[in-house]
């Protein structure tokens, strides 16, 4: 492993040491406890889900919500491996054309009705026409309905890959009722199988949920596991709140209005430390924050310049000022000691290199005159707008003109999807980085990647990777990913970022994860 | 014959005496606005604003935008005075630099308002057909409150400064105009102003020499407090994110990043809310005193 990867800054260690040994505190305790049930717990999120139709989009927010509320056939435990939800299981054929898919018995919907095969299939149809990530059933020919409780998915080819991608909780591939099929995005009944349904939704303000009291709970399991397990609903009522400002969300908790905060700001973890009514939990490997260059636009469409970029960054600064020391070093473009962990595999020559005279070179090289570099970030995601100003002042620093463009959230979404008009956008990539090396890549290839101009040796290493027979043959064709992305610099590794969330010393059970889990907590 | 020549005639020692008393005059005026208390602490906390802002790079200790990942959110210290910011900055510099693009702003928005005030008000009084339109027009604008008219005018336009500056100036200008048109209307049937027209003045002499020449006291104390506004309505656009986009400081953009940490860090958002606020009661003091000055009727009402 690489040297830069275990220096983790002295700040972080500081404050996180004494958060650590909070959280391992608060664990014991929570399990010598006896459950209570009843009671409403608050959440607090960012921003509005902008759907509550979980196979439609692939916002944060949205899965906060849903993923209480829907389930999936197949989903990710705690260690990211596919695990059976509501199937009952998976029979691969040896051609790999073949998934034949069990369904677990009397699962019941929000609505009453009995989750049969039919309404797996009509799901899978719907999804592959508004799902959000509709491409991952492409691979899927047909399906075909055997008996109630039984349905196959015939593939068009082997895919290997195909049982991941399906769990993806991204913008996950829930099963609703049939009568759904029909709707259009965001206009479904809201029903789903989860522990909690959905009562009522006032945008900017709050989504309520109730206890579904007929839950089919999945007795395989002795608890929750990732997004499945054994789910059981402690509390009537979950209220998901809107609440913008980090500092009033803070001021929220402590006042002790609401129970869970989704994100909490490093800063006021440190003050709270030691508070006898809050406890704050570290998700470490939350986020891999990241600079991406238009390679269709002007100056960024020089390869040489790009590089420029690269080698000019130092990101122990960037990343430990945007996060406020809660990062780790990491050049590779998975979480290290994982199973593609590629290494410093390309990142050695190029990773937080600040080198200020060879970027100067490069510009030279790059015939680099002067002209403005366009920094989209947005200022909703403090992450996003900290890393911007940082990489701005790096860059004028090497004699690169940068003018920053601070939009909202939504118009840098929409903004970067032009072709032309910016040259360098922050975003910090959570999801697709939990889900693995097949997921970053996606984002990369295709027609149109983040970094909007193609690459054709990338497109024909994600195919290469998708089509992998083994673990191994994959290992090595994510290595050759690496490689390949520390020469086309399209997009820059900035570091790995953490999250923590913070929860009323009250509130038991409750343990970091993608989404906030409403179940298997309780209030003291 | 045109009235230049006239006066011409009249000689050129009638001239210079007239110009040493016009002298005179500005002197005792300048005396009297320094002995009255408000106006003489409203100016020299402006001065110290204006120098300071006019002066930062020699002033400030730190470059405002060096980031520095070993200097976060230190408190205030001899090393870093107003203490430093989630980027390591020193907030003493990003204060004084915003002071700068708060000047900056301000100033532009004071001449451009006074420009268009004066055009559109004289026009409004001064040709009496185009009244109703040009005051209807601002009426519209006037129906907006300021701040956001101008919030939704940089909204549109896009954070920078340039677009703070149109979009105050733009909400500024009908109060003035209003405030040009009242004085000139009283002002232009003023016997004098017959007199010149009688002895065939220009429009442009008519309107510059006699008629704006004595409606501009209330016009300056308008402009004071344009200013004034100015600096606090830069703040909220700043404060919003629509005033001139990061990195660059300006006391609005410095409190609004503070506020997220304000419980960890007061000082961030504490001092450049301190100096928006002495700021402003300078003006208010100044413009205070500016009226009472210039205005005689309030003279006499003391």
């Amino acid at each position: 492993m690489s040297e830069y990867r275990k220096r983790t800054s002295a700040l972080r260690a500081l404050a996180m040491g004494s958060l650590v040994a909070l959280t391992a505190a608060f664990a014991t305790s929570g399990a010598a406890l006896a459950q209570t049930m009843g009671g409403t717990v608050t959440v607090v999120h960012n921003s509005n889900p902008p759907s509550l139709d979980a196979m439609a989009t692939s916002s944060g927010q949205s899965r906060n919500v849903n993923m209480n509320v829907y389930e999936t056939l197949y989903g990710f435990d705690e260690n990211i491996v596919p695990m059976p939800i509501l199937a009952e299981g998976v029979d691969i054929s040896p051609d790999g054309l073949k998934y034949t898919f069990t369904l677990r018995k009397g699962v019941k919907f929000h609505n009453g009705d009995v989750m049969k095969a039919s309404d797996v299939k009509a799901s899978m149809e719907r999804y592959r026409k508004v799902g959000a990530t509709g491409n991952l059933l492409n691979a899927v020919e047909s399906f075909e309905i055997v008996d109630d409780y039984t349905i196959i998915f015939h593939m068009k080819a082997k895919t290997p890959t195909f049982l991941e991608s399906f769990s993806s909780p991204r913008a996950p591939a829930v099963i609703i009722p049939e009568e759904d099929f029909a709707a259009e995005a965001g206009k479904t009944s809201l029903v789903g199988t989860g522990p909690y349904k959905i009562t009522e939704y006032v945008p900017d303000s709050h989504v309520t949920l109730e206890k579904f009291a007929d839950y089919t709970q999945d007795t395989r399991y002795s608890g929750p596991d990732g997004f499945g397990g054994k789910k059981t609903a402690y509390f009537d009522k979950a209220i998901f709140r809107v609440i913008v400002e980090p500092g009033a969300q803070v001021a929220a908790l402590e006042a002790g209005e609401v129970d869970i905060l989704d994100v909490m700001p490093p800063s006021a973890a440190r003050r709270l430390e030691g508070s006898k009514d809050i406890e704050v939990q570290e998700n470490k490997l939350w986020a891999f924050s990241t600079f991406i260059l238009n390679a269709n636009d002007g100056l960024t469409s020089n390869v040489k310049f790009r590089e420029a970029v690269q080698v000019a960054l130092n990101m122990e600064e960037v990343v430990g000022i945007a996060t406020e020391g809660l990062f780790t070093l990491n050049g590779g473009w998975v979480y290290p000691g994982t199973t593609y962990d590629a290494g410093d595999i390309g990142a050695a020559d190029y990773y937080n290199k600040h080198d200020v005279e060879k970027a100067k070179a490069l510009l030279k090289e790059a015939g680099y005159n002067n002209e403005p570099f366009s920094l989209l970030t947005d200022n909703s995601i403090p992450v996003h707008n900290k890393t911007a100003v940082v990489i701005a002042e790096q860059l004028k620093a090497v004699g690169i003109n940068v003018v920053i463009n601070q939009v909202d959230w939504p118009s840098a979404l929409n903004l970067r999807m032009q072709d032309t008009g910016w040259n360098g956008w922050t975003l910090s990539m959570g999801i697709e980085p939990y889900l693995g090396p097949a997921a970053i890549t996606a984002t990369l290839a295709g027609t149109r990647p983040h970094f909007v101009k193609p690459d054709p040796v990338l497109e024909e290493l994600y195919k290469e990777l998708t089509a992998g027979e083994t673990v191994e043959a994959r290992k090595a064709t994510f290595a050759k990913i690496q490689k390949q992305l520390y020469t086309y610099f399209g997009i820059i590794k900035l570091g790995d970022i953490g999250l923590l969330q913070a929860t009323r010393s009250n509130i038991e059970g409750f343990k970091t994860f993608r989404f906030p889990r409403v179940y298997d907590i309780w209030r003291q | 014959m045109s009235v230049e020549a006239i006066q011409d005639d009249t000689g050129g020692s009638l001239r210079a005496e007239m110009a040493r008393a016009r002298r005179r005059r500005t002197t005792q005026f300048v005396v009297r606005l320094l002995r009255h208390p408000s106006f003489a602490i409203g100016a020299a906390i402006l001065l110290v604003f204006v120098v300071v802002a006019v002066f930062a790079p020699l002033i400030a200790p730190y470059d405002p935008n060096k980031n520095s990942y070993r200097f976060v959110l230190y408190p205030p210290s001899a090393e870093f005075l107003f203490g430093t910011d989630s980027f390591g900055r020193d907030i003493l510099s990003r204060v004084i630099y915003g002071a700068r693009v708060s000047l900056y702003i301000a100033v532009a928005v004071v001449v451009l308002t006074g420009i268009f005030g004066v055009i559109l008000g004289t026009l409004a009084s001064y040709v009496r057909w185009l009244d109703a339109f040009v005051m209807r027009g601002l009426d519209g604008l006037m129906a907006f409150p300021g701040v956001l008219l101008a919030i939704a005018l940089a909204a549109a336009l896009g954070p920078s400064a340039t677009t703070a500056i149109v979009a105050l100036s733009v909400t500024f200008t009908p109060r003035t105009a209003r405030v040009v048109r009242a004085g000139v209307l009283v002002v232009q049937g003023m016997q004098y102003v017959e007199a010149a027209h009688a002895v065939g003045a220009s429009h442009l002499r008519i309107i510059f020499r006699y008629i704006l020449a004595n409606a501009l006291s209330p016009l300056i104390v308008q402009l004071t407090y344009v200013f004034a506004v100015s600096i606090i309505a830069e703040a909220i656009l700043s404060f919003l994110g629509v005033g001139p986009p990061p990195p660059a400081p300006s006391l609005g953009n410095i409190i609004a990043e503070g506020r997220n940490t304000i419980q960890e860090a007061w000082w961030i958002a504490v001092f450049p809310g301190l100096v928006i606020a002495v700021v402003v009661l300078g003006l208010n003091l100044m413009g205070d005193g500016l009226r009472d000055i210039i205005d005689p009727r309030q003279r006499n009402e003391r």
